[in-house]
């Protein structure tokens, strides 16, 4: 316990009590709003199951996507997706690691986001093949064919770290959630949800070998999370960086994509997470130097975008490849230049503002340039995929595609489907980590009540 | 041969007759069993008849083994042989043949379209005859005896009083129809509009025969060509493009010189476009001969004729010509130059620059030019004619008689009048004034036009009676388009509706008046009974017939030296004059170019969805038509790609998208010739709105007896309504990629072959990379493919066969625009400019089955592999449809199935049952015909031998009219892949780069610096 912890915690006066109550709070019955949010993100979900199931009754032919891009919106948005996802597991295991305290009040949230971001990155892959009913083929299952899929593929390399991403996700997620679920548990008045609480917080009783065992967990479970945050992006960057595609064959990539995917991880945490503070009045626990924290995090990974990009155009031009050459004076200069400006503008220099520390701890302002940086995002892999595929080596099949409304409807139905989950986490598990804010107070004096709390 | 086993195609016909597309398995199983029991009962009905010889195989049908029939394709006068591929009782390919001298095995996209005629969907099924209810004329079924009946009735009634209009017919047909014409005192008359009458006529008057004499493409070590589009659609094309092709790759390389207002593909593929201004082409060719007689050329010919071509040009000022023609008079001196440095050479005229005002005045010129040339006898061949019969006065002969009422019956075959002929002339006016005159005449009810098309076109839809012919597929007949050239047409399979053949028709309406015979098969017997009496065959008549069917007709190169005399008319040469717009004629008018093209030719090929999606080769458009103009005159008009122009003039209007090019003269604007049906099926009409281009054409518009293609005016004004070009390919720069290569050959007398220049590195030609990887292993072959872009005319021949072969569906218009148009072999086309000539690259792109394959890694599923023999496999019943594939592959020829696409009833019929039909969701792509060359690895495992060159054809490599396309294994140091391979001129695309190690090897174009 340092004592600048220890003061900050005096000075907006929050003890043990005062942590369970803002956080539980958030768990008490949802009001009219909560609803409605619900339904909108179920109904936008919804849309976009139609759209898919349009897709598949129809064929892929609905979705815009042509030759010679054959892998449009739905790859942009698988990429985005998983680069979301990033963030969660940077913030709870590496940080974690490194004993970085301002992770504490935010991690939660950041890691349900990583888990949900995944499930529906994993959609993507799904609704992008041609025959989604075989998509198990992906998967080395003993069967009678003695067919195996192929191993040099880097579709195959995914399938195996976005899996694995999301079970370890998923677990540590699960651990780190016990304690706070029993402490959830011990105040619930609803039998169904006192019920549910018991089942999944695995019989915790707060005693010293349980916390022995959860500490211990933990970071386990940490540090094997830990290369994942490198590996699952750098995976993923191989599904291009491995083709030949002008645009596409760097070896810059895997870099490149980890500090983007951490990149839009943050901004997207720093986007959900100003709403729900100010909803669920949590100021007293995630206060402004987290997110100044958050904001320079953003600073540093969009200082090494921009530095992969420029790296890019010079590798282009330093190979002296015609076809790489071409490509990197298309992108800025050629039909799709707006997607190129677009993403350089929001992921290089509007990010740039934060050096300007007033800026850095406005949080209105925090909330629009996260937003800014999601969109720089997208527009990112948009132009990787988009952009890279439009002009390969024969002049004669060069082209583009409009996007059609089914597309659209997935796009959207993604952000339904995430937040619907997100919208449901926030009101049945503690949102913010209860045990681990509490490791960075000062300890309360022993006196009678404290027992009552965890 | 006839006694063992024929085919009964009469007791398949019954399932054939009722819903051929409803053929279930069951039905399937049935005919199967009903083609295998030979010899069941003998029909009384004439159109039921056995098939005779096959090429190959036996004479029954073996489930799963392909029968092939030797066969002639009508589709166009140019009558070039083909060989039908048969399985389980139904044409599924049409290939050239080879034994037939006049294409020699090549085949162009239309003929082999000709099976989407047969099982087009919108084929006139039975008998039909109009009812007339109120205002609404529908038509109705009818039977057969029910219609001959009404037929007869009118012409016994019409007593003279009778016309015949047909296409070009040759052969049996043309005796028939002469006769069953006199026997009735009709009149006849022949319509196609592409027939080259002018030449024919300037033939008789320098040459002294009418004809369009053989010419002799591989001799011609120059060619000076005024516009004829002899690559395309000019009187042989196929066999034109082969003989050009030939010369190619001799060791001299002709130099062709194309002299013509817009690129077309004969001008792409020319060593020189000669872009002048329209109607200027005598002016030229009058230059060219002036400076040719004036350096002495033609001494050899009488005094006689020589003072009157010194008196013909004596006017002609070259300073002058260059001045009005726009081609400079360097260029006249220099083209004039290598024609008399040539030992032989050839000038041509004709396609739709050749036919102006003046069409008969170039085309006399072009045979002076030949005759002072000496042409004549070495590559003008004056002894084996093409006679066009197509003359537009007899048709205009037969419209008046129809206004007078002088003609009360006329039949119509194998021409569409109604969309070919300009409604200035009035073909449905002339019609309606007759019916107007019957009605007054109490004949009302007897029908006034009969047609016998076999599809609804605009001709058609005005009958009264129609009685579907027969396809040529389905039917007997022959073919003498020249001298020394028999052909047959023998029926490949059972009719697919209830239609009749054309001649058994006639010969049951004329009763025993015309001919004894008792159908048209035995009809065209009797004719052949008389050659073979001619031919002194020392084989009995059946034999010799039997014979002859299998080669596919009776050929003998005639030739009979033919004395040249030049008639006086020869100098009567008027120098051009524009056509005569009678009205409407304005001064900031455009002149209007409009040419038959490989898609549609005449609008005859406009039902055809193979041809209407297959790029146009220079274009690249599909599924419309378009006006080429130059940039220039298209800021002047404020138009712009994207938009569409009105172009308008008295005597009609036609609205088209705008294509916006730089190789169109600024005066010109050129729209292709055949589109706006407003009839003729579902996918001609596809291109319905934009109205036909001959609607702009006046009655005057007329040279030498046939319709002039360019000459008239029109105004361009801006559409409202945008109109989007659809095109493959809308990148014409290779981007310095050295794609297609071209070597230049420099200019020298023959025999010399300079080897200076090439606009291509030869890096990638023939290096060896080290490789970091263990090398693939072919251990007995290794398929390989050669491309000689020397030859390759770009065509897109091959590009039907692959649709043919391998079951692609045709998407359509839309489809296309998104860029999911399913060809797996795409002519690639581009513009460059090396040096201050135009150069215009063709390069075939399919599947370059590399062996460092960049699909196969990144399939996750296995679904693309290598294959032992080199091939790069597909696996469609694998594929989930990620799509890397496609993106990894480094010459996009990946095709993934966006929808489930259909094949409207009975087009299924035509499906290559060797073949899968690909599923919505999966990739797929060319194999090399896979299936052929398994079928040819099972014959010579039969035969206990390896494949041996030659054995195996892919569909694309068959087709190809000029034989740029070689095929087999590479492993065989003596193959004719192998050898290709080590010429200087191999290179590989892309390979120096991404080390894909193609198994497609490209030959360097051959150009001569001109």
């Amino acid at each position: 316990m340092t004592t600048a912890a220890a003061a900050d915690a005096e000075e907006t006066k929050v003890d043990y009590k005062a942590v369970n109550d803002i956080v539980l709070r958030m768990l008490e019955p949802p009001g009219m709003g909560w609803f409605l949010l619900l339904l909108l993100c179920v109904g936008t979900a919804a849309i976009g199951g139609l759209c898919w199931l349009t897709q598949v009754m129809n064929g892929m032919g609905v979705a815009g996507i042509a030759h010679p891009i054959m892998w449009g919106v739905y790859i942009t948005n698988f990429v985005f997706w998983v680069g979301i996802a990033h963030s969660g597991t940077l913030i709870s295991a590496v940080l974690y690691l490194f004993r970085a305290k301002f992770r504490m009040p935010i991690y939660r949230l950041a890691e349900a986001m990583t888990v949900f971001a995944v499930m529906t990155a994993g959609l993507f892959p799904i609704i992008h093949i041609g025959r989604p009913w075989f998509a198990y083929w992906l998967m080395p299952y003993p069967n009678e064919r003695a067919l195996w899929p192929n191993f040099r593929s880097p579709l195959l390399w995914d399938v195996f770290a976005v899996s694995t991403y999301f079970t370890v996700s998923a677990v540590f997620f699960v651990v780190g959630l016990i304690p706070d679920i029993a402490a959830a548990r011990d105040r619930a008045t609803c039998k169904i949800r006192k019920f549910v609480y018991t089942l999944t917080s695995l019989g915790w009783t707060g005693k010293h070998r349980n916390w022995k065992h959860y500490e211990a967990a933990y970071l386990l479970f940490a540090a094997f999370a830990t290369p994942l945050v490198v590996s699952v992006h750098s995976v993923v960057s191989w599904d291009f960086a491995m083709g030949n595609v002008p645009g596409w064959h760097a070896t810059i990539f895997p870099p490149y994509f980890v500090a983007g995917a951490i990149f839009s991880g943050v901004a997207m945490v720093i986007t959900l997470m100003i709403p729900i503070r100010k909803i669920f009045h949590l100021e007293p626990l995630v206060r402004l130097e987290h997110f100044e924290a958050m904001a320079k995090l953003i600073m540093l990974t969009s200082g090494i975008v921009t530095y992969a990009y420029v790296t890019e155009f010079y590798t282009a031009w330093w190979s002296n490849n015609p076809y790489e050459r071409y490509q990197f004076w298309f992108r800025p200069f050629g039909e799709f230049k707006l997607a190129f400006w677009g993403m350089t503008f929001c992921n290089c220099i509007a990010p740039l503002s934060l050096w300007y520390k007033p800026l850095r701890t406005n949080i209105t302002f925090l909330f629009i340039l996260s937003i800014v940086i999601n969109i720089g995002m997208w527009l990112e892999r948009f132009n990787i995929i988009f952009t890279s595929l439009s002009r390969e080596f024969l002049p004669a099949v060069w082209g583009g595609y409009n996007f059609s409304w089914v597309e659209f409807g997935i796009t959207i139905g993604a952000f339904g489907w995430f937040g619907m989950w997100m919208t449901l986490f926030i009101k049945f598990f503690p949102a913010v980590a209860i045990t681990e804010i509490k490791m960075i107070m000062p300890p309360p004096v022993r006196d009678e009540n404290a027992l009552d709390h965890h | 041969m006839s006694d063992n086993g024929l085919v009964q195609i009469s007791s398949m016909k019954k399932t054939g007759e009722k819903k051929a597309g409803d053929m279930s398995r069951r039905t399937f199983l049935k005919v199967l069993g009903a083609a295998g029991a030979a010899g069941a009962t003998a029909c009384a009905d004439s159109s039921k008849q056995n098939i005779f010889p096959n090429v190959k195989g036996d004479n029954y049908q073996v489930p799963g083994v392909a029968t092939w029939f030797r066969s002639t394709c009508l589709e166009c006068s140019a009558n070039c042989g083909i060989t039908v591929r048969n399985r389980e009782g139904r044409a599924v390919k049409v290939e050239g043949n080879r034994e037939n001298p006049v294409a020699e095995g090549g085949l162009c996209g239309l003929g082999q379209a000709s099976l989407q005629a047969l099982y087009n969907p919108d084929r006139i099924r039975e008998p039909l005859e109009k009812v007339v209810d109120g205002e609404k004329a529908t038509f109705k079924p009818i039977t057969w005896k029910a219609a001959y009946k009404k037929v007869q009735a009118a012409l016994k009634k019409a007593d003279g009083k009778f016309a015949f209009l047909t296409g070009e017919t040759t052969g049996s047909l043309d005796t028939l129809v002469t006769d069953f014409t006199k026997s009735l005192n009709g009149t006849r008359a022949v319509y196609d509009v592409l027939q080259p009458v002018a030449e024919a006529k300037a033939s008789e008057r320098v040459y002294g025969t009418y004809g369009v004499p053989y010419y002799d493409f591989e001799k011609a070590e120059v060619v000076l060509n005024f516009g004829a589009d002899f690559l395309e659609t000019w009187v042989s094309p196929v066999g034109n493009a082969r003989g050009w092709a030939k010369g190619r790759k001799a060791d001299h390389l002709s130099k062709v010189f194309h002299v013509e207002p817009r690129l077309s593909l004969t001008g792409a593929n020319a060593d020189k476009w000669l872009c002048n201004k329209p109607g200027s082409e005598l002016e030229i060719a009058l230059a060219v001969l002036k400076t040719l007689h004036g350096w002495g050329l033609g001494k050899n010919l009488s005094e006689d004729v020589n003072g009157r071509i010194a008196k013909l040009v004596q006017d002609v000022k070259i300073s002058d010509v260059a001045k009005s023609s726009g081609v400079s008079e360097e260029k006249i001196l220099l083209v004039s130059k290598h024609l008399k440095e040539s030992k032989h050479s050839l000038v041509l005229s004709g396609g739709a620059a050749g036919r102006g005002g003046d069409a008969l005045g170039l085309a006399t010129v072009t045979a002076l030019l030949n005759l002072v040339l000496a042409n004549v006898g070495s590559t003008v061949d004056i002894s084996r004619m093409r006679k066009p019969k197509s003359l537009i006065g007899d048709v205009e002969k037969v419209l008046q008689s129809l206004d007078s009422g002088d003609v009360e019956l006329l039949f119509v075959h194998g021409t569409n009048p109604a969309f070919t002929l300009p409604s200035d002339f009035g073909f449905s006016y002339a019609l309606s004034s007759a019916r107007t005159k019957k009605v007054a005449a109490e004949r009302g009810d007897l029908p006034l036009l009969v047609s016998f098309a076999s599809e609804l076109d605009e001709t058609a839809e005005q009958a009264d009676i129609i009685l579907p012919a027969h396809h040529f597929l389905e039917d007997w007949g022959d073919a003498n388009p020249l001298a020394g050239i028999n052909s047959l047409v023998q029926p490949v399979m059972t009719p697919v509706f209830n239609t009749r053949s054309f001649g058994d028709s006639l010969l049951t309406l004329a009763g025993k008046g015309v001919s004894e015979a008792k159908d048209y098969k035995s009809f065209v017997q009797k004719q052949w009974e008389e050659l073979h009496g001619i031919v002194g065959s020392s084989l009995t008549f059946s034999k010799w017939w039997a014979e002859c069917l299998e080669r596919g007709g009776y050929f003998k190169a005639a030739s009979k030296p033919v004395k040249v005399t030049v008639s006086k008319d020869a100098y009567n040469v008027k120098p051009a004059k524009k056509v005569k717009m009678t009205k409407g004629a304005k001064s900031e008018a455009l002149h209007v170019l409009t040419y038959p093209s490989v898609k549609t030719f005449d609008g005859r090929a406009a039902n055809r969805p193979w041809l209407q999606e297959l790029p146009d080769p220079v274009t690249k458009a599909v599924w419309d038509s378009w006006a080429e103009i130059h940039p220039e005159t298209a800021k002047k008009y404020g138009l712009s790609q994207g938009d569409g122009v009105i172009l308008r003039n008295y005597y009609g209007e036609v609205n088209v998208p705008v294509y916006v090019t730089e190789h169109v003269h600024p005066d010109v604007v050129a729209v292709p010739l055949g589109q706006g049906h407003s009839s003729y099926g579902r996918f001609a009409k596809e291109v319905a709105g934009v109205g036909n281009i001959l609607s702009l054409f006046p009655k005057s518009a007329t040279s030498a007896g046939a319709l002039a293609l360019s000459g008239v005016t029109a105004k361009p004004v801006k559409s409202r309504t945008p109109s989007i070009l659809v095109r493959t390919q809308t990148e014409n720069s290779q981007h310095d990629r050295h794609l297609a290569r071209t070597k230049y050959v420099e200019a020298k007398s023959h025999g010399d072959h300079g080897h200076h220049g090439s606009n291509g590195h030869h890096e990638g030609g023939h290096h060896e990379v080290k490789q970091m990887y263990e090398q693939r292993e072919h251990p007995l072959y290794e398929w390989g493919l050669n491309v000689d872009l020397a030859a390759c005319t770009g065509c897109g021949s091959c590009v039907v066969a692959c649709y043919a072969e391998n079951n692609i569906p045709t998407v359509g218009k839309e489809v296309v625009y998104q860029g999911r148009e399913m060809s797996w072999l795409r002519i690639e086309r581009y513009f460059d400019q090396p040096a201050e000539e135009l150069k215009v690259s063709f390069l075939p792109m399919m599947c370059q089955q590399c062996n460092n394959a960049p699909c196969e890694p990144v399939c996750p599923v296995y679904a693309t592999y290598h294959n032992e023999e080199g091939l790069n496999s597909m696996v469609y019943n694998r594929c989930v449809g990620t799509r890397y594939c496609s993106n990894n592959c480094t010459y996009k020829v990946r095709r993934f199935n966006w929808y489930d696409y259909e094949f409207p009833e009975p087009m299924q019929l035509q499906l290559n049952p060797d073949v899968t039909k690909r599923m919505a969701g999966v990739m797929e792509k060319c194999t090399f015909c896979i299936q052929r060359i398994q079928e040819g690895k099972n014959t010579a495992k039969n035969e206990g031998r390896v494949v041996q060159d030659g054995d195996i054809q892919p569909a694309c490599v068959q087709s190809c009219p000029t034989e740029a396309l070689s095929f087999g294994n590479r492993n065989d140091k003596k193959s004719a892949v192998s050898k290709g391979e080590h010429s200087e001129r191999a290179y590989k695309v892309l390979d120096h780069h991404i080390n894909t190690q193609p198994s497609v090897v490209y030959m360097e174009d051959l150009r001569f610096k001109v």
